[in-house]
């Protein structure tokens, strides 16, 4: 499947993005300085923990960012070449749904809850693809049916609340795909499911995304899912990538160590052990980053210069990123 | 040896006010807990789990069924007779801050369950408070601290901190890291395993994620929809599960290593 993609089209490249917000008590600065890129018919996942800027990348990119308290100060959002940044409100709502679609964790929280799911799904239809009445039902239901939605009809009928989270989730994924969209972002879309929920939802964007010729951007804190779907892997930890590479090379041999302590930190299915690696102290707050690496606290392997001066993104011998000043002359 | 803990067909029922049919949100459990050891309630929400903890602990009145706890079935107990048992059972939450009290410090969190059972003098309280909280791998100044000044992992060691604080024995942990990032996770795993070394705690573990449950317990029980499907050690559970939809739970396990599985 890598193979397939290699030589692809970038669809979208986000090229040192910077979102602040302009808080009370200072600025946070979520999104510092990201470039990543979607190539056409690839899942790229974005992984990270809380206060990452995994989610905010995204709505920054999609120009969803409240203003104020946010603000992108900086960078490029380059969709087949024509920069989002730089588009009227008109053209990015032209662009929304139509060509970039974005799902969420709480389906609940995506949907009017005072309007049945049926005439949510319709206004979709009608909005991107100019087709009305028994024509758009039937595009609906068809796109029910194949996420596996039992009596498509009823749930059309029915209040978000009226039907269960699965049922709502594959809903909303169905909202994001009827506008038949070049890209998928979807972010922590199967959190609140459970495992055998999950799994099922995760599997149908694997085949839509082919099915439907899209990119997907996937955003997960877990790495199950990550070495599920990913062909191509971000890893992000206060606002900054710290690390990409094609998911063999980021799950099987990792090379920043924020990369290595995370990955060695989950549970292994059916393995005992008496301990977990574990990465020590706390993610940092936001608005007082740390000196020099970001990481540097909480690093096993930081030196005086980790403490001292931020490094910048290696780019290593076989395609991959990493920050961190380990690779300073090529070398780990 | 004797469980510290026998469950037996314990059954509960929710009516709704309305009249409407009653919900039976657990249907005839029984399992043991042995001295020492971590069973482990894995199953989806809502499946009954934390109901099951809460009469475990007292909290939540049985509708029928025993809690035999080192030989007293409590759920016949009044007040004043639970009151020992409630001192050596304890909880810890989903979300920690949900137990402390955002207007008192973390000193006079912690101190509570020691005034409340007429532990020590208050001199000796407070050195209890430093050694809880050195115990949990925070520092003792942090008593002087309120509960917003801390981070999700910190504020799970001092919820750990409070179920501890009167000696507990005995600790229901209700979905104990499932709101923290993974990096932190793992961190507050380790604390509980060690303390339960250090200090011979005996824990029911619950949340939806098996991959959690499993690294912790030695014995689990699959549950959905109030029953237990199927109990086992947790080596025998993942190398071979009986019931059907134990299996479709361990397959939707997802590790590291899918892309090999695909």
């Amino acid at each position: 499947m890598a193979a397939e993609t290699d030589n692809g089209q970038t669809l979208l490249e986000a090229r040192d993005l910077v979102t602040y917000f302009y808080v009370p008590d200072g600025i946070v600065k979520a999104v510092d300085g990201v470039s990543l890129s979607i190539r056409k018919g690839e899942t790229l996942t974005v992984v990270g923990e809380s206060g990452s800027g995994k989610s905010v990348t995204a709505l920054a990119a999609l120009r969803l960012i409240p203003e104020p308290p946010g603000r992108t100060l900086r960078g490029e959002v380059l969709f087949e070449g024509e920069d989002l940044l730089k588009k009227g409100p008109r053209e990015m709502q032209a662009i929304r749904g139509a060509r970039i679609s974005m799902i969420f964790q709480n389906p609940y929280a995506a949907m009017n809850p005072l309007i049945r799911i049926g005439d949510q799904l319709e206004e979709m239809v009608s909005r991107h693809r100019r087709v009305r009445g028994s024509g758009a039902r039937d595009l609906i239901v068809t796109m029910l049916e194949r996420l596996g939605v039992e009596q498509p009809t009823s749930v059309l009928g029915s209040f978000p609340f009226e039907v269960s989270m699965g049922v709502n989730q594959r809903v909303m994924l169905a909202s994001g795909l009827l506008g038949q969209p070049d890209l998928l972002i979807a972010d922590e879309p199967t959190t609140m499911l459970d495992a055998i929920a999950q799994v099922e939802i995760l599997n149908l964007i694997r085949e839509l995304k082919d099915e439907l010729h899209m990119s997907v951007w996937l955003i997960t804190h877990d790495f199950g899912v990550v070495s599920l779907m990913s062909d191509r892997i971000v890893v992000m930890y206060a606002g900054q990538p710290v690390e990409s590479g094609t998911a063999e090379q980021v799950l099987k041999a990792p090379r920043h160590p924020y990369t290595q302590g995370l990955i060695h930190s989950v549970p292994v299915p059916g393995v005992q052990a008496r301990r977990l690696m574990q990465i020590p102290g706390d993610i940092p707050d936001p608005k007082r980053l740390p000196e020099g690496c970001r990481f540097a606290p909480r690093c096993p392997r930081a030196t005086d210069v980790c403490r001292a001066k931020e490094p910048p993104v290696f780019a290593l011998a076989d395609g991959g990123q990493s920050r961190c000043w380990l690779h300073v002359d090529g070398g780990a | 040896m004797d469980p510290l803990i026998s469950v037996r067909n314990l059954r509960k029922e929710f009516s709704p006010k309305d009249g409407k049919e009653a919900v039976v949100a657990v249907d005839d459990v029984s399992f043991d807990i042995m001295p020492g050891d971590t069973f482990g309630l894995a199953g989806p929400s809502p499946s009954g789990k934390s109901t099951i903890g809460r009469m475990i602990l007292g909290l939540l009145k049985a509708s029928s069924g025993s809690v035999v706890v080192e030989g007293t079935d409590i759920t016949t107990l009044d007040e004043r007779a639970m009151r020992p048992f409630r001192r050596r059972m304890q909880i810890v939450f989903q979300n920690p801050l949900a137990c402390l009290n955002p207007r008192k410090t973390i000193g006079a969190s912690l101190e509570l369950p020691m005034i409340n059972f007429a532990l020590g003098t208050g001199a000796e309280r407070k050195a209890r408070v430093a050694e809880l909280l050195r115990l949990v791998g925070l520092e003792p100044q942090h008593a002087e601290r309120y509960p917003h000044e801390f981070s999700g992992g910190q504020a799970q060691r001092i919820g750990i901190a409070r179920a501890l604080a009167a000696d507990a024995k005995f600790i229901f942990l209700d979905e104990p890291v499932s709101a923290l990032d993974v990096s932190i996770q793992a961190q507050i795993l380790n604390l509980l395993m060690d303390l339960q070394e250090k200090l011979g705690l005996t824990y029911l573990f619950v949340a939806n994620n098996l991959n959690v449950v499993q690294c912790i317990s030695n014995r689990i029980a699959i549950i959905r929809g109030g029953r237990i499907l199927e109990m086992a050690n947790t080596a025998e559970l993942f190398v071979s599960p009986q019931d059907p939809y134990t299996r479709r739970l361990l397959s939707a396990v997802l590790s590291l290593h899918e892309r090999e599985a695909v």
